[in-house]
């Protein structure tokens, strides 16, 4: 009987219902939109920040060369330590934080002799991975999992990168290609002499990209790791490794603190600044977005209080009939209960749905990520669509039971 | 059926609604069981304050109401309301049906407020009034006085003691009216207490006793047959007609005041 007094009332009052249903559907579309987008918002953002560049700098313990990124200093380059090229992929198979590495580029460093266009300049080579393949590693396509300098940097290229493997070929920094005249296709000439034994290697390398860094490597020549290796005769070391990884949800210092600790030889510095204010804009932003889903689930609770307080009001009488027909006052308000939930459950799920979409888009339009699915916003919204109309609702309700049904009654 | 004892007792009944408005004023007087009384009086004379005191819908300022053994006046809205649907059946002037349920389920509402939903016993009461045909009616789709019935059925549904009835044929014309008269005649014939309010002498008439109230005040608690020596007033209802000498062969069997 209760589920027919309740469906009896709601088919009654279509129009009504079909109000306060849009009420609710258009505060959960908004709400859902924002949770969705929410939450992904997180890890997307983060994904962004990695387009600033590295954030971790991984070193040998002993090591104290002044390479590297801005503000951090391991040192001089005359002390010779080293990190085994093959410990690298530990890195991105660290338990906690291996699936936060974006990418890691390592480098080795040489001081070399660079000669075009009748011009000499010393300057450093850094070999590199540009993009390359680790082989006992599998990215999410299934295919090998390619690390980098084209996957962790923000340089600009003007040509093409060198391809991987490629050891006759390099890349150079702005500065130097400027002081030394040089565009992609020019040939240079690079020699490095051995300070302990006094002997010279050379090389040539075709000039395939300028890169504008933005720091200090705009005076360096860039070339691939194993080509720089057999250069120097350090075949299978590396300098210092630089790491991408995703500050959320661990933080850049937990990242390093875990390499570490996974390779007992090195030394991993997280950016400090940069990861930090990186943190602190995810939590805020992430915390924005969270309100202005908090404030559209308020909206609603407005605007379907106001509508099922109307509706509640007009019932008055029909509540004094049940009441001097022998409704007790629980009775009467599970009933009413019941419809605006269900009006919430109704509302709540098109609104989701509503909003899910509106989220997808939002999220490929606005911020040009990837349009993601959110299932856990449809049950949230419909939970939250629930409660805001049940709770919008109970005041009316407690109100017209407060009154007697005599009153009620006597207005006809 | 006749149960001849005590069933209503009232004691210096007040009722104020506020410093000015006094809706009754230490209003006496008692209902035997079986028994069928009129309130009768002028607007604002206090006549549906006191069925709404007497249906457990409002309470007094001062006084007593005793209905059975159970003192009303004392109780909260809860229990009022638990005893109103146990022992108390209310019919309208104006039927208060719910619109959008159909008569069996206006019937079944209250069966389903007392606890205890039996279908066929509902199509059963509404068969006793006369709507065996007319079950799945909504309110719009049924006249005044099939209105009045399904009204009478909801309240008799649930068994009470008594039935209290504000102005019931009010509303009609007089062929429902004396229908639904001669339903409550029948009910009342049946061992049903029947306390009705009324502004028509005829309708009153019926009855086996005449309370009287004027500006709050019970001026008078007589037989109904005293009606038959005064010259008809104006007739704000619509009677229906009356039927007095039936009713003087009722008052010698129930032995009212």
């Amino acid at each position: 009987m209760f589920r027919r007094l309740v469906g009896r009332s709601m088919a009654a009052r279509k129009a009504r219902v079909a109000l306060a249903v849009l009420a609710v559907l258009a505060g959960a579309a908004a709400a859902s939109a924002m949770l969705s987008v929410s939450f992904s918002f997180e890890d997307n953002l983060a994904r962004e920040f990695r387009n600033f560049g590295p954030n971790i700098v991984v070193a040998p313990r002993s090591d104290t060369i002044e390479v590297g990124l801005p503000g951090i200093s391991f040192g001089s380059i005359t002390e010779q330590g080293y990190i085994n090229e093959s410990d690298l992929s530990t890195i991105k198979r660290l338990p906690a934080s291996g699936d936060s590495i974006v990418g890691y580029a390592p480098f080795l460093y040489q001081l070399v002799l660079a000669f075009a266009y009748g011009k000499n300049v010393n300057t450093v080579l850094a070999g590199t991975y540009f993009a390359h393949p680790e082989a006992n590693l599998t990215g999410p396509d299934g295919k090998a999992w390619t690390t980098g300098l084209q996957k962790i940097s923000s340089w600009g290229v003007r040509g093409s990168w060198v391809a991987d493997g490629d050891a006759d070929r390099c890349m150079v920094g702005a500065g130097l290609a400027k002081m030394m005249s040089l565009r992609p296709g020019a040939l240079l000439k690079v020699t490095y002499k051995n300070p302990s034994t006094g002997l010279s290697s050379t090389r040539m390398l075709n000039v395939t990209g300028i890169a504008t860094t933005g720091g200090t490597e705009d005076t360096m020549i860039f070339t691939n790791l194993a080509a720089a290796q057999e250069l120097s005769s350090r075949p299978g070391l590396v300098h210092i490794v630089q790491v991408s990884a995703l500050t959320s949800p661990a933080s850049a210092e937990d990242i390093a603190r875990e390499i570490q600790s996974a390779l007992p030889s090195v030394e991993a510095k997280s950016r400090l600044q940069l990861s930090k204010s990186e943190s602190d804009l995810i939590r805020q932003t992430g915390s924005l977005v969270t309100m202005i889903a908090a404030v559209a689930m308020g909206a609603t609770a407005l605007g379907v209080a106001a509508t099922m307080s109307t509706g509640v009001l007009e019932r008055r009488r029909e509540i004094g009939i049940m009441k001097a027909v022998g409704a007790g006052r629980r009775r009467v308000a599970s009933m009413f209960l019941a419809e605006a939930s269900l009006v919430g459950a109704a509302g709540g799920l098109f609104g989701a749905l509503a909003g899910l979409a509106l989220g997808m888009v939002i999220e490929e339009r606005v911020f040009g990520w990837p349009a993601t699915f959110q299932p856990a916003v449809l049950p949230l919204t419909m939970a939250l669509s629930i409660l805001v109309a049940a709770a919008a609702s109970a005041l009316p309700i407690w109100r017209a039971l407060a009154i007697g049904p005599a009153s009620v009654l006597r207005g006809g | 059926m006749v149960d001849a004892a005590e069933l209503i007792r009232v004691r210096k009944l007040t009722k104020q609604y506020d410093e000015r408005t006094t809706a009754l004023d230490r209003v006496s007087f008692s209902v035997s069981g079986g028994e069928w009384v009129s309130v009768m009086g002028p607007s604002g004379s206090g006549k549906t304050t006191l069925l709404n005191i007497l249906g457990c819908l409002d309470s007094p300022t001062s006084g007593s109401v005793k209905i059975g053994d159970t003192e009303i006046t004392g109780l909260g809205e809860e229990r009022l309301t638990k005893f109103r649907r146990e022992n108390i059946g209310l019919v309208f002037q104006q039927y208060h049906l719910i619109p959008y349920l159909s008569a069996l389920e206006n019937v079944l509402m209250a069966q389903y407020f007392s606890g205890v939903v039996d279908e066929n016993d509902a199509r059963h009461v509404l068969e006793e009034v006369g709507l065996a045909d007319r079950l799945g009616y909504r309110p719009t789709q049924l006249s005044g006085g099939e209105q009045q019935r399904v009204c009478i059925a909801r309240a008799l549904v649930n068994a009470p003691r008594l039935l209290l009835a504000d102005e019931p044929t009010g509303n009609l014309d007089s062929e429902n009216g004396r229908k639904v008269l001669d339903l409550l005649e029948k009910l009342n014939a049946d061992g049903h207490t029947v306390v009705m309010v009324t502004h028509s002498n005829e309708v009153a008439s019926r009855s086996d006793r005449l309370l009287r109230l004027v500006d709050a005040k019970l001026v008078s608690d007589s037989s109904s047959a005293i009606l038959a020596q005064e010259r008809p007033g104006p007739e704000r209802d619509r009677p229906a007609s009356p039927r007095p000498a039936t009713k003087k062969d009722r008052l010698k069997k129930v032995g009212g005041t």
